[in-house]
């Protein structure tokens, strides 16, 4: 009678563990980056605030940027089941024609001045572009993948073919000098926040990827097409057998998701510039979300971007100075940490 | 395909003419032979049971029906039009909707949506996909009525995963129902179900319009008899006899193959 109810509570506890230790380490970096967290760039939080806040910010406004381009790819991927390898050649693709088409709108090729740079040919590209690559992935999706469907490493190696074609298609059109698209004047100031000044076009970027996370979630729950391609997510044959055409469907999706990596890259060529290697780079960013979130889901994008960006934000800041250039470990740190809890990630499902 | 179509509609004649016609239909998965040349001809309206041993052939006969797998050789006619190699998204245009051995529907979709996809699926034009407008609309209200005829209404806005394995199947069945089917092929409608909810099934297919064919298969025995008005028994892919339920359930051989090992079990 006595000994039952203790080991059901060691049961209990070690079946928590897990869990367990995720709060330990959240609160444990709270504690650090408020008070304890001497000797770092940023300082503790009670003690430099306005360093904080802008941390903070970094956070979202990169963690925006990382939902566009995950989203896109675990869009494609939950519908179809094809791990796009190709997404950061989009991406990058779309980064570089971007910048051409503003350097012809704005008539200079180089030193472009933020003063130069109207809304428009800073939008008009954006699209210009990302029609381009979302239309490049809707042919790559028809000529290459759409008969190997359901064959998923086969698309995996595929979509590597394409993407190292690309890589050095692009290395010889636009040369490897990082290039920079210039973001409007309209966005290019600095804004006093906690005593920090903070770029407006970091603000502008996650006012772009809400716009996208907006009209991504009113697409998929509110019209037909979303309802579809969320069905088609539970049971792709289901779809066919109800006599759906899901071969539109997928092209819709395919479009779409490419569309999602090209605004991305857009963005990604504003904020850090367009240089050959930043395909493979933001491929792998794409993966770290996904696989933290979930593969195919978009709340799950959501999440991830999230986790990571703070990641990627905090861990330079409040990392004791003479440590800064082990902040990368903490990325996979926080893969793993996800992993071990839900190996799944945090939305995702058994395939 | 057009002569197979008068053929059909001469050796019946008048108002009886065979749906489904299936000629000499092998399935062969490699060295196995899992349908050895099925023939069998459904009248319009008529309410086949097909009863069998496990591994009898009948779920592969289904998927042959319902498109998912091509025949090895043999011809599948449905409604006069040739369906031996015609995908089987092309089916639910054609009037046939099909329930699977394990309850498939979207369970992260509400019930409305479910019944609302089968809807699209059979009356939605491809680029409706793209702008519902009114066509949407009209079909929301149908989605309602397929939820009632299946005793869903007050569980419409309910995801289906929050449902029970019952109402599963109650939703599969509308989904296939809502389209108004020529054509419904049932497979194992009852298994996993409750006696109540077993009865409420029988009076469901007892209920449908008498135009729509039925190919029912069915463990349940008192589902099977009551409901099919003829029946079909199935063992090593090959028919074995055909007839009204009495005739079946009076033949030795049946009893040998079917309910004999039946009662081994």
């Amino acid at each position: 009678m006595v000994d039952t109810p203790v080991r059901t509570s060691t049961r209990d506890v070690a079946r928590r563990l897990p869990a367990l230790t995720v709060w330990l380490v959240l609160a444990f970096v709270a504690v650090w980056v408020l008070f304890l967290a001497e000797g770092t760039s940023a300082g503790p939080a009670v003690d430099d605030p306005g360093r904080f806040v802008v941390t903070l910010l970094d956070a979202l406004t990169f963690a925006g940027l990382l939902f566009v381009v995950a989203s896109g790819f675990t869009l494609i991927f939950g519908l179809m089941r094809t791990v796009n390898m190709a997404h950061g050649s989009l991406f990058l693709l779309a980064g570089f024609t971007a910048i051409a088409i503003q350097q012809s709108m704005v008539g200079k090729t180089t030193n472009i001045a933020p003063e130069d740079v109207s809304i428009w040919s800073w939008i008009g590209p954006l699209l210009l572009a990302a029609a381009l690559v979302a239309v490049l992935g809707v042919v790559m999706h028809q000529v290459f993948l759409r008969w190997n469907q359901g064959q998923e490493l086969r698309q995996a190696l595929i979509t590597i073919a394409i993407s190292v074609i690309l890589a050095d298609q692009m290395l010889r059109q636009f040369g490897g000098l990082a290039k920079t698209m210039v973001w409007p004047g309209a966005v290019s100031h600095f804004v006093e926040l906690f005593g920090e000044r903070y770029a407006t076009s970091r603000l502008f970027m996650l006012a772009v990827a809400l716009v996208v996370g907006v009209a991504l979630w009113l697409w998929l729950t509110r019209t037909r097409m979303g309802m579809v391609i969320r069905a088609g997510v539970d049971d792709e044959g289901m779809v066919r057998a109800l006599g759906i055409n899901a071969t539109l469907v997928f092209a819709v999706t395919f479009f779409v998701g490419a569309f999602l990596a090209g605004v991305g890259g857009v963005m990604g060529a504003s904020f850090a510039g367009a240089a050959t290697g930043s395909d493979g780079t933001w491929l792998l960013n794409s993966l770290v979300v996904v696989i933290i979130g979930g593969l195919g889901s978009i709340k799950g994008a959501v999440a991830g971007s999230l986790l990571y960006g703070t990641v990627v934000a905090f861990s330079p800041a409040y990392l004791p100075s003479q440590y800064t250039f082990y902040s990368v470990i903490f990325s996979f740190a926080l893969l793993a940490l996800v992993l071990a809890v839900r190996p799944y990630g945090l939305f995702g499902r058994p395939a | 395909m057009a002569p197979d179509a008068t053929a059909a509609g001469g050796i019946d004649g008048g108002d009886t003419s065979s749906v489904v016609q299936l000629s000499s239909v092998t399935m062969a998965f490699g060295g196995l032979l899992a349908l050895g040349g099925v023939d069998l001809d459904v009248a319009q309206g008529q309410r086949l049971a097909i009863l069998g041993p496990n591994g009898a052939g009948k779920t592969t006969l289904f998927n042959v029906v319902a498109g998912d797998l091509v025949p090895t050789q043999g011809s599948v006619v449905i409604k006069g039009v040739d369906c031996t190699r015609l995908p089987s998204r092309h089916r639910p245009r054609l009037g046939v909707a099909r329930t699977y051995q394990k309850a498939r529907s979207f369970p992260g979709l509400t019930v409305a949506d479910n019944l609302y996809l089968a809807l699209v699926g059979r009356r939605g034009r491809h680029m409706s996909l793209l702008w519902p407008g009114r066509v949407g609309r009209d079909l929301r209200d149908r989605a309602r009525a397929a939820a009632s005829a299946v005793w869903l209404e007050d569980r419409i806005g309910m995801r289906v995963s929050d449902l029970s394995h019952g109402q599963k199947r109650q939703l599969e069945i509308g989904m296939a129902l809502a389209t108004d089917p020529d054509v419904l092929l049932l497979d194992e409608p009852a298994s996993g179900l409750s006696r109540g909810e077993r009865e409420r099934l029988t009076e469901l297919l007892e209920q449908l319009p008498a135009h729509t064919t039925l190919l029912l298969i069915e463990h349940d025995m008192d589902v099977a008899f009551q409901v099919g008005r003829r029946v079909v028994v199935m063992a090593d892919g090959l028919v074995v006899a055909s007839g009204s339920p009495e005739e079946v359930q009076a033949n030795s051989l049946v009893h040998e193959i079917y309910l004999g090992s039946e009662a081994h079990t």
